[in-house]
């Protein structure tokens, strides 16, 4: 562990000396440039627990990190630091965080961000984004800088949590995108009716960057294509930057009537047709339906919930159809996303994902699921045969030889999640024995499709049984 | 019946625990490729009974495998002992790696209480002068670490470990956490999602922290006064249209977070109120239902995904509030006894699961048997 006071007159490296990759030579208490530093190290008393024999280099760099940060230090040299202890243990919140402070402070300083709330370095900085329109080329060339290098230690750790954060924090820099409801995610942003649209150029400029954005997440996305912090960071540009990621960006209620309805283009838009070829790709990626649903429907669910004054509980939303009452359901779009999302589901009828969504999309447009019987009954055995199995032996005659074989031919029950959507739709129906095919279906989930759920589709009897309150 | 399997089990157990699922698609994608993977390696495991060279004594009288508790004890105890260099990926997670050992150690029936003073000298090296702790000793002070460090401290117990915490520091940094939409960040200038708001009222009604927010509080300008306000509101915009429950508002249902928002909805108030009244009750039971696979047993967190150990923790610890849901005192009137109640997840398949899959062959846990 270095303890070795600034003051040593040990041979100093040259000042252009880099990190060294040895996990045991000194670096910082002998570089000239860091003389001046007392640091502070890692004082472990004996009997510690879980207690991590740190290598002497990374020790070193955290004595030196403790320091800088105590006097809340904005300089490049605290940069590199970062970016050395990032290299070593890239799961450090703290130097995310300090390495961000740090870059706010030096933009501050070299006067390019000078009219924003981008205060000195200290504990209470909250982020923010009330930036004029004017194209800041400084201030653009810095984040540009920083997401270079930060894609290429994205692609070296792509687990990583924290520089989904830091690309969130860097991009939360840029100009604030009229049609967003919440411009930044600053404290106290309340949503303006009237808001000034884009300049030309920024709105060139914002575009190239969106574009740069969605192509390096499309890459990300290839090599881990359910990574929960890329799919959260995407769903946050989206917020963030509506007029160029959302299909039908959030408009002020002023504007009613109703906007047209995005069906007839909207599979052209670049975000919907990205997820169209995830989908395409992996027709089970659920994070790809997931953001289907919220490109197309949810935003609009959240903004609803979101831009009231208290905001509204979000399920409301739905419940009381205050879309609809706002004149806020596409239903071409409805209608359409219904028949891609069947097309989806007949190449796969076990498929969690798109049933899900497509009760999603039913549920935002208040359609009934009793519309969707005859399709639901399509993945069922012979004349609505609900125990069928999947595959069964057939004896089929050779049309020239006349020979007899048998042969496995798929015509049983193909899937549970049609067998469980039937549960609620013959219950609803009200007609004479609606009710006990209901409860057919739910007892054929139990016994044989999907046994290991037995105690849910008991409850779900149970409440068939108590009138339905579906 | 048509069944593939190659002999008839000695030990009976259910088939649908050592079988392949009755329905599976035939249209093949990178997603039911790793699923039948994991299939794949998980049935040998939970038939490992039925493998006639396996050690009998190694099984118990409902041909599930013992649980290797002397194994486990051991290996959490040498996690807590002095850790290599290459746990430096670890180490902005300490008081988080502590937490986990010590529960599993007290879940095992050990006695934590002799770790007394050694939780003291880690601990407070870690605590921050403005409040809350770091994930080690100059860090940031994070939620996730200070739940960690409250919950280890509440385990272990006695006054002078109690001492450690500040609270009236700690206080203030969760009044600089609250956001003026209900939800909490992780850190200052950190993340702002679910886990904030769980483990900061974790922390505030353990140490019985006053509810009001502190006059430095940034969010008392949108003109919150509670730590509370907006935070059901918030939670609510988290539940997505398959019932589980995201990171933030937007985001993919998750097993993990929806855990932590349950459990964070459940100490604002009795979940049979909270709960019903901040989400959609009947999707979320849908959605989390639908996490427990078989034959693995086990819990996946999201929708397509593979089963996963640390979802025993996680999904496995929604169903107690979810039930609490269901049979609150609200339910016809009176409360009912849970146990009287048939659970509506799968304990058997949880178990099989755990004790077949996850036990590593030198004590600990492992997410699944190729990990």
């Amino acid at each position: 562990m270095s303890t070795t006071a600034a003051s040593s007159t040990a041979t100093l490296l040259p000042p252009d000396a880099k990190p060294p990759k040895s996990k045991t030579a000194s670096y910082y208490s002998i570089h000239p440039h860091w003389q001046d530093v007392v640091p502070i190290p890692q004082a472990d008393q004996t009997g510690t627990l879980a207690a991590i024999a740190y290598s002497a280099r990374y020790s070193e760099a955290m004595s030196y990190l403790r320091a800088l940060m105590a006097e809340k230090e904005v300089s490049e040299r605290a940069l590199a630091l970062t970016e050395d202890l990032i290299s070593m243990n890239p799961a450090h919140y703290t130097v995310w965080i300090y390495r961000m402070r740090t870059l706010r402070g030096l933009w501050t300083a070299s006067g390019n961000v000078s009219n924003a709330k981008v205060v000195e370095v200290q504990d209470e900085v909250t982020p923010t984004g009330d930036w004029t329109e004017e194209v800041d080329e400084t201030l653009w060339d810095n984040i540009a800088s920083e997401l270079k290098w930060l894609d290429e230690v994205s692609f070296r750790n792509l687990k990583n949590y924290q520089i989904w954060h830091h690309r969130h924090a860097l991009a939360d820099l840029l100009p604030a995108d009229p049609a967003s409801p919440t411009t930044s995610t600053s404290t106290s942003t309340p949503a303006s009716e009237t808001k000034p649209q884009l300049s030309t150029t920024l709105h060139q400029r914002l575009s190239t960057f969106i574009t740069s954005e969605q192509t390096f997440l499309a890459q990300i996305l290839s090599l881990d294509t359910k990574n929960y912090h890329v799919w959260s960071y995407r769903q946050w540009l989206c917020t963030r930057f509506p007029t160029f990621l959302l299909p039908s960006p959030p408009t002020p209620t002023s504007t009613l009537p109703s906007q047209p309805s995005i069906a007839p283009t909207y599979r052209t838009h670049t975000e919907v047709h990205a997820i169209d070829t995830m989908i395409h790709d992996d027709l089970r990626n659920n994070s790809a339906w997931s953001h289907r649903y919220f490109l197309l429907f949810g935003h609009h669910e959240l903004h609803h919930a979101q831009s009231r004054t208290p905001p509204l509980i979000l399920k409301q939303v739905n419940d009381e159809r205050l879309l609809h009452a706002a004149g806020r359901v596409d239903t071409p779009l409805i209608h359409a996303e219904i028949a891609y999302t069947q097309t989806e589901i007949r190449k796969a009828p076990q498929n969690g994902s798109s049933w899900n969504y497509l009760r999603g999309v039913l549920r935002h447009g208040a359609v009934a699921i009793t519309t969707l019987r005859a399709f639901c009954e399509e993945f069922l055995g012979p004349d609505g045969d609900l125990w069928t199995d999947q595959w069964i032996d057939v004896e089929v005659e050779d049309a020239h030889t006349a020979e007899k074989r048998t042969e496995k031919q798929e015509l049983g029950v193909r899937s549970s999640h049609a067998v469980e959507w039937l549960s609620e739709i013959y219950g609803q129906d009200g007609a004479d024995g609606g009710v006990d095919r209901a409860r057919e279906c739910l007892t054929a989930l139990g016994e044989k499709w999907d046994v290991i759920r037995k105690g849910y589709w008991e409850w779900r009897v149970e409440k068939l049984e108590a009138g339905g309150t579906k | 019946m048509d069944s593939t399997d190659e002999f008839e089990p000695f030990m009976t157990i259910p088939p649908h625990l050592v079988r392949w699922p009755a329905i599976r698609d035939t249209l093949s994608s990178s997603t039911s490729q790793l699923q039948a993977q994991t299939i794949a390696e998980c049935l040998p495991l939970l038939n490992a009974i039925n493998n006639p060279s396996s050690n009998p004594f190694d099984f118990d009288e409902h041909g599930q495998h013992n649980l290797n508790r002397a194994d486990h004890i051991k290996f959490i105890r040498d996690g807590l002992q002095a850790l290599p260099a290459q746990f430096v990926a670890m180490d902005a997670s300490r008081p988080w790696l502590m937490y986990w050992s010590l529960l599993s150690l007290y879940v095992l029936g050990e006695d934590v209480k002799p770790l007394q003073s050694s939780i003291i000298k880690t601990f407070e090296p870690l605590q921050n002068k403005s409040g809350g702790f770091g994930g080690g000793q100059g860090h940031l002070s994070h939620l996730a670490g200070t739940y960690a460090v409250i919950l280890a401290v509440s385990m272990v117990g006695g006054q002078d470990v109690y001492n450690v915490i500040d609270r009236v520091a700690l206080w203030h940094w969760l009044g600089r956490l609250k956001q003026s939409n209900g939800g909490f960040c992780v850190c200052e200038d950190g993340e702002e999602d679910v886990r904030g708001a769980y483990c900061a009222l974790v922390a505030i009604t353990l140490l019985d922290l006053p509810w009001h927010l502190p006059s430095d509080s940034a969010a008392r300008a949108s003109g919150m006064t509670d730590f509370r306000d907006g935070l059901g509101e918030y939670l609510s915009s988290c539940q997505t249209y398959e019932g589980g429950i995201a990171a933030s508002p937007s985001n993919e249902a998750h097993g993990a977070y929806t855990f932590c928002a349950l459990a964070c909805l459940s100490i604002l108030g009795p979940p049979h109120e909270t709960i019903k009244r901040y989400l959609n009750v009947e999707s979320l039971l849908q959605w989390l239902s639908a996490r427990q696979y078989a034959p693995e047993g086990g819990f996946a967190g999201r929708t397509n995904k593979v089963v996963d150990g640390c979802y025993s923790h996680w999904i496995g610890g929604c169903w107690p509030l979810v039930e609490a849901v269901l049979t609150g005192p609200d339910h016809e009137g009176e409360s009912v006894d849970p146990s009287t109640k048939a659970r509506i997840f799968s304990g058997e398949g949880l178990v099989r699961y755990i004790l077949g899959c996850c036990q590593g062959p030198s004590g600990g846990l492992r997410d699944k048997p190729s990990k």
